[in-house]
């Protein structure tokens, strides 16, 4: 008899891979206060200007404080200050708080919480930063050194490698985040993006895709050009190449009537090809956490409904955690989506509330009589007088 | 993806695939559909599920007058059970003896949920992950399972093989040969 393969090894290094599994937010933008527990799927539903991406951004400025040439005063500097990013009903309490854990199946989690203000000349200070593991506290500030020099207040711990060895990891874990919102039309303008940041727009995206190392970057095109011959079969052999002026392009060769097809680059590709190459480069780039904004945009239907599917499997060799906006029946109508993967945004006149799905007892009842996720939150979210919007033409 | 192999199988060319919606839309469309094959073929594959009585009332009923092109089959009580009647494939995919798969898949009352049971008991964790649900979820099947299904359909099911433990899948099969023959 044949000797039984190993899996229980595998699923033991697959098990220790990092998530955030709990944030806090409080006065962060539109939410006045947030606390949501994480999976390593999360959908998140609500109707248009909720916060979806605010929320999002929450994770992306973690990012930012701890990115190459970055720092605090740099990520808040980027979203234009302290009263932009605070909330506006921020009344008794003007400081804003970001608060995350993160762990594993396996070990003690770690949290990182981030108290930040205004000093007296209005620029952003740190008034309080705690990493812990556990039980254990690894740092507490403000600590005496911030007290004798409160210009060290300007800056986190967590950005300066000199002060941050003992919570290393989350650090690391911060600088993994990626975040995509392939905007089709900018991709194909990638000459509009000048600065050396990241296009959130995805300007810079066919930049991203040269950077990778060549053996990387084809067996990467190589996969998905086999996905995509489910979903665009007409479109063969995907490339990435420098043109004469050094300017990346995706080109992809297009099954003609001719038997040698012909090359076309991402200035014609439709925006659903470049959205989903977008979004399947995106699902390989990397093992930390992936932000998407509504990734079903431009997509068929069809293929909108795999998607879900698409991105549990891909977890199984690459456990990296997903969080998603999305406004699509068609992606939420997948069976296997648990309750606690949805979270649901409800603007109120006090900020955006947000919940997860398993707390809201209507969804486990009405789930448990037959209907479909979508059947029962997209009404919840619904725009409360979409029917009056064709009165607009009137 | 089943219903294509199975079309294929008995000699039919699959076209345009309609559905997608889940059965209550599907079974609503079947007069639709009824109508579409005056003018050309039309399969329709349903699960028979928690239906009450049997299949010949429960086709009567959603289809009075079909149209000779119509071919409305059932998979009783659904498509699981014509999975798990291909025993030997269906063991190897999902890593667990075959001792586990029941013989006569046709009279099991709840079959996705033996499917769902069958791979709680794999081997294999991606399978245990990927097909049932976490504890909690408030779902019936796990993130991944409708994609496992379709890998199954599409590439490790045995349609003859099926077909000799399950008396609905061949009657299914016999009757869509007529349409073969006749199209």
């Amino acid at each position: 008899m044949a000797p039984k393969a190993n899996i229980s090894r595998r699923s033991k290094s697959r098990a220790s891979f990092l998530r955030f599994t709990e944030v806090k937010l409080e006065n962060w933008r539109n939410f006045a206060k947030v606390g949501l527990t994480l999976q390593r799927r999360n959908f998140l539903v609500g109707p248009n200007a909720a916060g979806k991406s605010n929320f999002l951004d929450a994770f992306r400025f973690l990012g930012d404080i701890v990115s190459v040439g970055g720092g605090f005063e740099y990520a808040v500097g980027k979203r234009e200050g302290v009263s932009e990013i605070r909330s506006l009903s921020a009344r008794s309490n003007p400081n804003i708080a970001i608060e995350v854990a993160i762990g594993d199946d396996d070990s003690e989690p770690w949290r990182y919480r981030l108290v930040f203000g205004q000093d007296a000349q209005r620029r952003p200070q740190v008034k309080a930063e705690t990493v812990s593991r556990g039980d254990r506290e690894l740092l507490t500030r403000p600590g005496d050194d911030d007290q004798k020099d409160p210009e060290r207040l300007r800056q986190t711990h967590l950005e300066q490698v000199t002060a941050n060895l003992a919570f290393r990891p989350v650090a690391d874990y911060f600088r993994s985040i990626r975040y995509y919102h392939i905007v089709p039309q900018l991709v194909r303008e990638s000459d509009r993006w000048d600065s050396p940041d990241v296009d959130p727009y995805g300007g810079d995206f066919l930049e991203r895709v040269m950077a990778t190392s060549v053996k990387t970057r084809s067996a990467r095109l190589r996969r998905i050009e086999k996905a995509l011959v489910v979903a665009v079969p007409q479109l063969q052999d995907l490339e990435a190449v420098r043109d004469g002026r050094g300017v990346p392009h995706l080109r992809g060769r297009y099954r003609h009537w001719r038997p040698q097809g012909k090359w076309q680059t991402e200035t014609q590709f439709s925006d659903g090809t470049l959205r989903l190459v977008g979004l399947l480069w995106s699902l390989l780039d990397g093992s930390g956490p992936l932000l998407l904004e509504e990734p079903e945009l431009s997509l068929h239907p069809a293929v909108v409904r795999q998607l879900a599917q698409l991105i549990t499997r891909m977890q199984t060799a690459n456990p990296r955690q997903v969080l998603a906006s999305t406004q699509s029946s068609d992606l939420l109508a997948d069976p296997g989506i648990a309750s606690d993967e949805i979270f649901l945004f409800t603007p109120s006149d006090t900020g955006t509330r947000v919940e997860a799905g398993v707390n809201i007892d209507k969804i486990g009842q009405l789930l448990d009589a037959g209907l479909s996720l979508p059947e029962v939150i997209l009404p919840m979210t619904k725009p409360e007088r979409a029917e009056e919007l064709p009165l607009f033409a009137v | 993806m089943a219903i294509r192999r199975i079309m294929q199988s008995v000699g039919l060319v699959p076209g345009l695939g309609l559905g997608g919606n889940g059965r209550e839309a599907l079974l609503n469309r079947v007069p639709n559909y009824n109508r579409a094959a005056r003018v050309g073929p039309f399969v329709v594959l349903i699960d028979f599920e928690r239906d009450q009585g049997c299949v010949g009332a429960f086709v009567r009923r959603v289809l009075p007058a079909p149209s000779e092109l119509m071919r409305l089959r059932v998979a009783v009580r659904s498509i699981e059970s014509w999975f798990m009647a291909d025993a030997d494939s269906l063991a190897r995919y999902l890593n667990v003896p075959v001792d586990r798969i029941p013989a006569q898949p046709d009279t099991i009352a709840q079959p996705k949920l033996q499917m769902v049971n069958l791979a709680r008991r794999s081997r294999s964790s991606v399978i245990r992950r990927e097909m049932v649900p976490r504890e909690g979820s408030g779902r019936s099947v796990g993130p991944a399972y409708t994609s496992r299904m379709q890998e199954f359909a599409r590439f490790h099911w045995n349609i003859e093989r099926a077909a000799d433990t399950s008396p609905s899948l061949l009657r299914s099969l016999r009757a869509l040969k007529t349409l073969a023959e006749c199209t």
